[in-house]
């Protein structure tokens, strides 16, 4: 299964820190977006593997471009990666659909760990063996 | 700096040591953040008269880069991240891992470097406000301002000289190993989010 | 901030404004004058700081310089400021009301606004100089302007 990526981040540094990680875990980048209406868009479009998105952004935030995504896809593979570590706000992004949550700042092996699991459970299992 | 005569000392020593924890986390943060060359400490805690608070501040007349982020809200208030220009852009080239920038304008990359430090900060220290009063604080996205650092607290004090004449700013200063950097964080709560954190300081267990 | 001085030539008043106003009258023919630093627009009846609202720092400026011997007739005023300098909330959109409000007790306190320099995102360095009574208004982006 193809190791596809959207990052999603208002800050150009952020989205080159995430890019990069993920690049050295041989995950391909098909998209960035800016905020949250760009993030659904390029949702739509590219139907990733998985996407990172921040929750600060200006005009359309995170939770919005969250909503939008699961609504659109509820098996949407989403890691929220933000600085705001609040219980609250967790608990929200998690109730609207995201797969995970890492708070910034984050090192790279967290990142490319937490992507790892998606790929694990993209691939198609052995079917089991039939009885006879 | 001025202090102002109040009769509520002991809730500045309260709110003292709160940011004093903020600023840890911040400081935690930052040094993760920067591969663990700068570090914060908390430097004043303090209330003083709105007229003098720009002043007392010393920024000085020079232009100034700074990172802004606002609670907005009742309960809410701003903080500012202030750079000399030569700092600022260090900072940035080290963010990026990069020859400092001479030119006269800043690129994308390095204004967003500086705009998520401010941006990483800044949460630290909600982060950690919020767990005290159980009250989601959530800043804006950060704005980058390169102006006079007075005409940028002024806006951010206005919003308590409505209902009184002194502002309660905490300010927090950065550290490169020994050297003390020419950096500043000013966190500027509203009346209300300072009340709710005096209030839940002054819980009974 | 929140503060309304008076001084005479040879002197000069700086200061730096963002969302504040600074309001300046002047008396040409004793080269006398005062630079209010205004805050906010109307002060509601409340606060003892004469000089952090518009609607009493206007007053107040041209009964201190009418204490001193000055006519109203004599006064020329100026504004500079009110910018909005960042984020959308309602506190920064108050630079506009601080020029607004200066401009309305200004006029109804019967005086000519011989200048302005108001408005825009940025901050302003404000350096009258009561020898001529001009201001000189500096600003990020753009070469010092007179008025």
């Amino acid at each position: 299964m193809a190791k596809t990526l959207l990052v999603t981040d208002d800050a150009a540094i952020v989205r080159e820190k995430i890019k990069e990680a993920a690049r050295g875990a041989g995950w391909e980048i098909v998209g960035e977006a800016r905020n949250g209406k760009e993030a659904v868009e390029r949702y739509a479009e590219l139907r990733p593997l998985a996407m990172t998105i921040d929750l600060v952004m200006p005009e359309y935030d995170g939770i919005y471009a969250l909503r939008e995504i699961i609504a659109l896809d509820p098996n949407a593979k989403i890691i929220v990666v933000s600085a705001l570590g609040q219980k609250n706000i967790l608990k929200d992004a998690f109730k609207l659909g995201a797969t995970d949550f890492i708070v910034k700042p984050f090192d790279k092996r967290t990142l490319t760990n937490t992507l790892e699991q998606f790929v694990a459970s993209a691939e198609p299992q052995p079917a089991a063996a039939a009885a006879v | 700096m001025t202090h102002v005569d109040c009769p509520a000392n002991t809730k500045i020593h309260l709110l003292r040591e709160l940011f004093a924890s903020a600023t840890h986390d911040a400081s935690a943060a930052m040094c993760q953040w920067t591969n663990s060359l700068i570090r914060l400490t908390l430097d004043e805690v303090c209330e003083m008269p709105l007229e003098e608070a720009v002043t007392e501040l010393n920024l000085g007349d020079d232009l100034l880069t700074m990172v802004v982020l606002n609670l907005d809200g009742e309960i809410g208030g701003s903080m500012v991240l202030t750079f000399n220009e030569e700092n600022g852009r260090q900072l940035a080239a080290s963010l990026l891992q990069a020859e400092p920038n001479n030119g006269p304008d800043w690129n994308e990359l390095e204004q967003s470097a500086l705009m998520e430090t401010g941006n990483i900060l800044g949460c630290a220290y909600v982060n950690a406000i919020t767990r005290l009063i159980d009250h989601e604080l959530v800043p804006s996205a950060p704005f980058f301002v390169r102006d006079y650092g007075a005409s940028v607290v002024q806006q951010v004090l206005v919003a308590q000289a409505g209902a009184r004449d002194t502002a309660l700013i905490c300010r927090t200063c950065f550290h490169n190993e020994d050297n003390e950097l020419n950096w500043w964080l000013l966190f500027v709560p509203s009346l209300a989010l300072r009340q709710a954190m005096e209030d839940a300081l002054h819980k009974p267990e | 901030m929140g503060q309304a001085l008076c001084a005479a030539e040879p002197n000069r008043l700086t200061t730096i404004v963002g969302s504040c106003v600074a309001v300046t009258l002047y008396a040409p023919r004793c080269r006398l004058g005062m630079l209010g630093h205004v805050v906010l627009p109307k002060s509601r009846g409340g606060g003892d700081n004469l000089a952090k609202f518009a609607d009493t720092a206007i007053p107040y400026m041209i009964s201190t310089l009418q204490n001193k011997g000055v006519l109203l007739s004599d006064l020329t005023a100026k504004v500079a400021g009110g910018a909005c300098m960042f984020g959308d909330s309602q506190f920064s959109r108050i630079g506009e009301s601080n020029v607004q409000a200066a401009i309305e007790a200004l006029e109804s306190a019967g005086l000519r606004i011989a200048g302005s320099d108001a408005g825009g995102n940025s901050g302003r360095r404000v350096c009258f100089d009561l020898a001529t009574g001009v201001l000189t208004v500096t600003c990020v982006g753009r070469p010092a302007r007179t008025i």
